[in-house]
């Protein structure tokens, strides 16, 4: 697949901390669109093993504020064309995207998501019970009698793309290009003199690099306290569980934002689901039985008849939160120290995206235009980019 | 099951709570400048560590301070506000990782052995005074379900304030 490099060179052009799809990513467009080839991503563990790996693999773009839609539509258009780009294939599919409504009052964000969606040419729709029902006939539209479905924002382009692969495919292209990936090498301190980034401390040794960009999602605040600054990103666990496998029946990614509770089925069968944010704050990747319990108990409400299946796994990954569910992306009061984090739960599906505008900003020194407006310096700013409204995941 | 001390109700389970986050420090409003509000508005101590936080107890309209460690889920000690070392009367504390070691020892009993003993024994509550209602019994108060910091103005607060630490009652 790609190389693993013994040595560990004493300078790079640009390091990047996190071996995820973001920062493989980021490496992958720096070193094919600006030629910048001596390009080390170091991690702490092994390659794709943070939120790459844990998420739910679900891709859509039907966002609430014309920033976040721009963005996201971009994502989508570079994932569509991401397995010829790479020669690899990542099973991209696309399932259509159903997110219920319970209520009137969720039902009215829906129609403000789709007219701002349908605006910006991203096909979107709200859609009566009587469409729903042709549309997946498999749902209990009255919810048991609990909470009946009175609607649901419909987005044919959602899709489910195989996220590991993704990663592999990045790092796989990043390393032909002359790229260097580095597992098992934590970084351990970030060099920082007269408010410029001089090089990374890591467990193998100090390495000089002009540019540093950490894209760690869970571990970012631990990185921004080498460099002393404060975010507003706190972390919770979000965890995730699949049941075992069963014959194809669902075709759409269906969620719920209500009922805490986002399943789609995988191509191997299994039911992927996940619920809502835990609700406290906490370091952690472990997994708890109230979680598959109360998230069962959600999934019978939209489909009685798998009662009888079994739930084979369970994980969480480490979901870094920001304030307006928006990323922090670019530039910081620190020269040349890049950032890609507050992705929260909903990072995966703009792995492209973040690749090719983090490496549009190391390379041009100032953010693209499509991540101007998720700087940091936008606390200061009260310039906030809200979509909570648009997050599937119950908060 | 999860169980975590409210300082009124003794230990209950972690489903009745709701967290309320870390507890700030909040500028004079009148002097701060935007910078410094929007600091203390949005930013907080992400990285792993010791956290005094503010949480709920929802069925008695209880808001209480723990200090927890948020690495290893391990809540060291609740209090009602204010908290044995907090020298204002406002949530105006220090909330680093050394501020949080220099706090004064108290038991720490980690949740999981509590939720053990209180699997092999019903937890008595050891009601230091005979104002404290029992969990059933207990009745929120308008002030109680108020905003936390006038919390500390509702009747039965003193009658239960423990000093030197939460597992003094006894």
């Amino acid at each position: 697949m790609f190389r693993q490099p013994e040595r560990l060179r004493c300078e790079y052009d640009a390091v990047i901390i996190g071996a995820g799809g973001h920062g493989l990513a980021a490496a992958y467009y720096l070193a094919r669109d600006y030629g910048m080839t001596r390009v080390a991503v170091l991690d702490r563990g092994w390659l794709g093993g943070g939120n790459t790996g844990r998420n739910t693999a679900i891709v859509r773009a039907n966002y609430l504020t014309p920033e976040g839609v721009r963005f996201y539509q971009e994502s989508l258009r570079l994932f569509r064309e991401l397995s010829e780009e790479l020669e690899y294939n990542l099973f991209y599919t696309e399932r259509g995207h159903l997110t219920l409504a319970h209520t009137e009052s969720t039902l009215r964000t829906m129609r403000w998501r789709a007219e701002v969606n349908k605006h910006l040419g991203v096909e979107s729709e709200v859609v009566r019970p009587d469409e729903l029902a042709r549309i997946c006939p498999w749902l209990d539209l009255q919810c048991g009698g609990h909470v009946p479905v009175v609607g649901a924002l419909y987005h044919p382009p959602g899709a489910i793309v195989r996220h590991d692969a993704v990663a592999w495919a990045y790092a796989r292209g990043a390393d032909q290009l002359g790229v260097e990936i580095h597992q098992r090498t934590p970084v351990t301190g970030i060099r920082v003199r007269e408010g410029r980034v001089e090089g990374v401390e890591t467990a193998r040794g100090f390495v000089r690099a002009q540019r540093v960009l950490a894209a760690v999602a869970g571990y970012t605040p631990r990185i921004m306290q080498m460099v002393g600054l404060r975010t507003p990103i706190v972390i919770q666990p979000l965890q995730a569980c699949v049941t075992e496998p069963l014959k194809p029946w669902l075709d759409q990614i269906v969620v719920s934002a209500n009922l805490h509770l986002y399943v789609s089925q995988s191509t191997r069968g299994e039911l992927v689901m996940g619920a809502a944010l835990d609700p406290y704050v906490l370091h952690s990747e472990r997994s708890t039985l109230d979680f598959v319990e109360s998230l069962a108990d959600h999934l019978l409400d939209l489909f009685p008849f798998l009662g009888g299946v079994k739930v084979t796994r369970q994980w969480a990954g480490m979901s870094d939160m920001t304030p307006d569910f928006s990323p922090i992306m670019g530039k910081t009061p620190i020269e040349g120290f890049y950032l890609d984090t507050g992705w929260g739960t909903w990072g995966f599906k703009a792995t492209p995206v973040c690749g090719t505008t983090l490496a549009y900003t190391l390379a041009h020194d100032r953010p693209h235009p499509l991540i101007e407006p998720f700087g940091l310096a936008r606390f200061e700013q009260y310039a906030l980019v809200g979509e909570k409204g648009a997050a599937s995941v119950g908060h | 099951m999860k169980l975590l001390r409210c300082p009124i109700n003794g230990w209950r389970p972690l489903s009745e709570f709701v967290y309320g986050g870390e507890v700030r420090p909040m500028p004079d409003p009148t002097a701060a400048s935007d910078r410094e509000w929007a600091e203390y508005v949005f930013c907080r101590q992400g990285e792993p560590g010791v956290l005094r936080e503010w949480w709920y107890h929802v069925p008695s309209g209880t808001w209480l301070v723990a200090e927890r460690d948020t690495l290893k889920d391990e809540v060291r000690a609740t209090w009602l506000w204010p908290p044995p070392d907090a020298a204002q009367p406002s949530p105006d504390i220090p909330h680093t990782e050394t501020a949080a070691a220099s706090a004064p020892a108290v038991e720490a009993v980690p949740d999981v052995e509590v939720a053990r003993a209180a699997q092999s024994a019903p937890p008595v509550e050891p009601a230091p005074s005979g104002e404290v209602a029992r969990p059933g019994e207990h009745v929120p108060t308008a002030e109680a379900t108020s905003a936390a910091p006038r919390h500390a103005e509702t009747p039965s607060q003193p009658a239960t304030q423990p000093e030197g630490g939460p597992e003094a009652r006894a």
